[in-house]
């Protein structure tokens, strides 16, 4: 599987939503700025966190990419 | 040993003489509806301050609350005001003295009591539920549904302050909480409003 | 027309070819006179008073002399053109050629991202309808580099975006430069000479095998003098009508630009070497500069220099050192800020014998960025003068991603209460984590490059963070700037400021 996240820093208002949905994955900074850990998602459970968190994100500031197969 | 013996015994007289009665009071599911009624209100003002303020553009300006705390603190007075919310909604029922009823509760303006005011609480209800349902499910549904529907939030606010002012039956002694309350999440709500207009239009200016 | 030149050497650059014995010789006439001093430069505006860049001189440094600046000048007169064909000949080149010498040259983008050329070229090969942008928006504060090649060298800018616009089979081909740079004057009058010329404008292009390299159909294009509007999304935006503001992407801008469209965004000087190093061949090209630093480089000198805004053109195996002796340095100075403000400082004595190439001046942690170099004399306060460049940077911000605009304030404000003394151990180490968690969150550079800065200010004057800690500013934090940072910016409340 190669699938990616990313965030959209001009985006991101720092809601802190998406470490709710995808704390493996995300981390916040002091003001709650999303910081992705790792671009590559390693599994499909990461990837179904991570398309979650991509939803509830009020800005639509996570980018989650899935490579065809 | 024969302390606490004695204790207990003046404690169940107390009791006894003065809850019991209580008990059987035909006014305890009024007070009971109107005491969780302003307990749901309270949460769920501390609910819409938590909310307003992680959308504020001058949240960034202080480093405490983190915006985790501030969101697990938005979701745990939601929960709080949804519980609470359960309470008040059955003891009204249960009333005898205002005669709400089961379909007063859940049908707007079938209440013989301030049919109204009433009326605003059930839809303030209803809408709570829809937005508390709604970003439950944000992970499913997408951004483009679910937060939409969260500035019906403020709505909820709205009908519920009025809907306690209006319907409570002592509303009078509470005028300060109201008072208080209200203006708290005006002015979350303006200066969010203000500050982000000014900064799409100006850029940040250091 | 002048007889397309065609050199393919080998080896040693000056014993091959005409041009390159002749450009050779130069060099030495140089060397042996001095700094050539070159008058013509309008750089004299109020602007460029304002931002403490006084009158630009061009000259080389380093063994092999000056390439793209070599030559007479006719200083953006009628005779321009003349003096460009006579020296560099008509291109006359095929596609493949030309994507030989990009890859032959290795040549980086000298707009501060140093990424190289080809690969921009390739990726933008492999999709449709390509846009091609000649970036002339110098953003850096005390660079003159862009503004002097523009001015006396603006045919080997066109002739570089010509042969990229070739590469990529387009006729789309657009200059953008800062409103109120004083490029656009001789941009226009270098493309009213191509046409008057009669060098063709390309209605259909020509197919790839052929020789002939035909002008695109030129678009100048103007945006907001901002610092970040320099940055190649950013001014993709701007050309596409959109907001000078860099934007976030998944994908290369060389891939799918704001429209859409493959665009390749490159920086003036880039494109000039290109223009050159096809005529030169690229390994001639490459040979003069030396084996970590491709071809020559254009660097402006600031700061405590005998001329501040002096451009050089630095050739062969160049050293920091021999920069600064160009500035009229004989010893090292306290610091040297490399890059731009967006740069990193180097400690003077360690600047000194520092290669100036990308993996020389990596080993002391910086990059050739904007190929600004700026002298900290003796007795100056670094801290202050970070101080004032963060501020300035802070205040820069496109205002779009939340590390930026929270975090960039504090860590100016941190600065400030640093050089004034006013810090206490404490904020030291809470301005490097807030420095930390800054870094690598934002959509664009201009967040790590202050936090570099600031790292790079904490180390370097590591001493003068002791001393301001223990007993207060120092002495050189009240002597006058060092360098000059414009003021702050009047924020225009229609919302049209970056448009």
């Amino acid at each position: 599987m190669s699938a990616t996240i990313r965030i959209d820093p001009t985006r991101c208002r720092g809601h802190a939503i998406c470490a709710v949905f995808f704390s493996s994955g995300i981390e916040l900074d002091q003001w709650g700025y999303g910081k992705i850990i790792d671009v590559e998602l390693q599994d499909e459970r990461a990837l179904k966190r991570a398309r979650r968190a991509a939803n509830a994100c009020p800005n639509g500031a996570l980018v989650v990419e899935e490579a065809l197969a | 040993m024969a302390g606490i013996l004695v204790v207990t015994v003046v404690a169940g007289r107390i009791a006894g003489a003065h809850l019991l009665p209580l008990l059987h009071d035909r006014m305890l599911p009024w007070i009971l509806g109107r005491s969780l009624g302003l307990a749901s209100y309270l949460a769920l003002t501390g609910m819409i301050v938590t909310g307003l303020w992680l959308r504020h553009p001058w949240r960034g300006r202080f480093r405490r609350p983190a915006a985790s705390t501030i969101l697990w603190s938005h979701v745990a007075l939601a929960a709080c005001t949804l519980t609470l919310l359960a309470g008040h909604l059955t003891a009204l029922a249960l009333d005898r003295y205002a005669g709400v009823g089961w379909i007063g509760v859940a049908v707007p303006w079938t209440s013989h009591y301030r049919p109204t005011p009433v009326a605003l609480g059930v839809l303030a209800l209803y809408g709570m539920v829809l937005v508390a349902g709604t970003a439950a499910l944000a992970g499913s549904i997408g951004r483009r549904i679910w937060f939409p529907v969260h500035s019906v939030a403020v709505a909820v606010f709205c009908a519920t302050a009025a809907h306690g002012i209006l319907a409570g039956s002592d509303a009078s002694g509470l005028r300060w909480l109201y008072v208080a309350t209200c203006s708290m999440v005006v002015v979350l709500q303006g200066t969010r409003w203000v500050a982000g207009t000014l900064q799409r239009n100006g850029g940040v200016q250091v | 027309m002048s007889t397309p030149v065609s050199i393919r050497p080998r080896g040693n650059p000056l014993s091959l070819g005409r041009l390159a014995q002749d450009i050779a010789r130069e060099a030495r006439a140089a060397q042996s006179e001095g700094i050539v001093a070159d008058p013509l430069m309008p750089v004299g505006d109020s602007d460029a008073a304002e931002r403490g860049v006084g009158r630009a001189l061009v000259g080389p440094v380093g063994s092999l002399g000056t390439v793209l600046l070599s030559g007479p000048t006719a200083g953006g007169g009628p005779a321009d053109l003349e003096l460009h064909l006579a020296r560099w000949g008509a291109l006359a080149v095929d596609t493949a050629t030309i994507l030989d010498v990009l890859d032959s040259s290795e040549i980086d983008g000298r707009g501060g991202g140093g990424f190289p050329l080809r690969r921009k070229v390739d990726a933008a090969r492999a999709a449709g309808h390509p846009l091609v942008i000649v970036n002339a928006s110098e953003s850096e504060p005390a660079s003159r580099k862009d503004a002097t090649l523009c001015t006396l060298r603006p045919h080997l800018v066109l002739d570089g975006a010509a042969l990229v616009a070739k590469a990529l089979g387009t006729s789309d081909v657009v200059v953008h430069m800062h409103r109120g740079s004083g490029m656009a004057g001789p941009l226009r009058a270098a493309i009213e000479q191509r046409k008057a010329a009669g060098f063709a404008a390309a209605d259909s292009l020509s197919p790839d095998q052929s020789h002939t390299v035909v002008d695109p159909a030129w678009r100048l294009s103007e945006g907001p003098d901002r610092y970040v509007s320099g940055e190649s999304s950013a001014v993709a935006s701007s050309v596409e009508g959109g907001e000078a503001r860099p934007y976030f992407t998944t994908s290369p801008l060389a891939v799918h630009g704001p429209s859409g469209r493959p665009t390749v965004v490159s920086n003036v000087e880039t494109l000039a070497h290109l223009a050159v190093a096809v005529r030169l061949g690229g390994d001639v090209w490459r040979a003069f500069g030396s084996d970590d630093a491709p071809g020559t480089r254009l660097v402006t000198l600031t700061g405590a220099v005998a001329e501040p805004g002096l451009v050089v053109e630095a050739s062969g195996p160049v050293t920091l050192g021999d920069l600064l002796q160009a500035g009229g340095l004989d010893h090292p100075p306290a610091a040297v800020l490399v890059g731009g403000f967006g740069g990193t400082w180097v400690d003077g004595a360690d600047a000194w014998s520092t290669p100036f190439s990308r993996p020389g001046l990596s080993d002391v942690g910086a990059g050739p960025g904007c190929g600004m170099v700026g002298v900290l004399p003796p007795g100056a306060c670094g801290l202050a003068e970070t101080a004032r460049i963060v501020a300035y940077l802070a205040g820069e911000s496109a205002g779009q991603c939340g590390s930026c605009v929270s975090g960039l304030p504090r860590l100016a404000a941190a600065l400030g209460d640093l050089a004034r003394g006013r810090m206490r151990r404490r904020g030291v180490r809470k301005t490097a984590s807030i420095a930390d968690e800054i870094f690598g969150s934002g959509a664009c550079g201009h967040p790590d490059a202050v936090v570099r800065l600031v790292r790079s200010a904490l180390d370097v004057f590591a001493g003068d963070v002791e001393a301001h800690l223990d007993g207060g500013p120092c002495a050189g934090a009240e002597l006058a700037p060092v360098f000059m940072v414009p003021g702050p910016r009047r924020i225009d409340s229609s919302g049209g400021g970056w448009k």
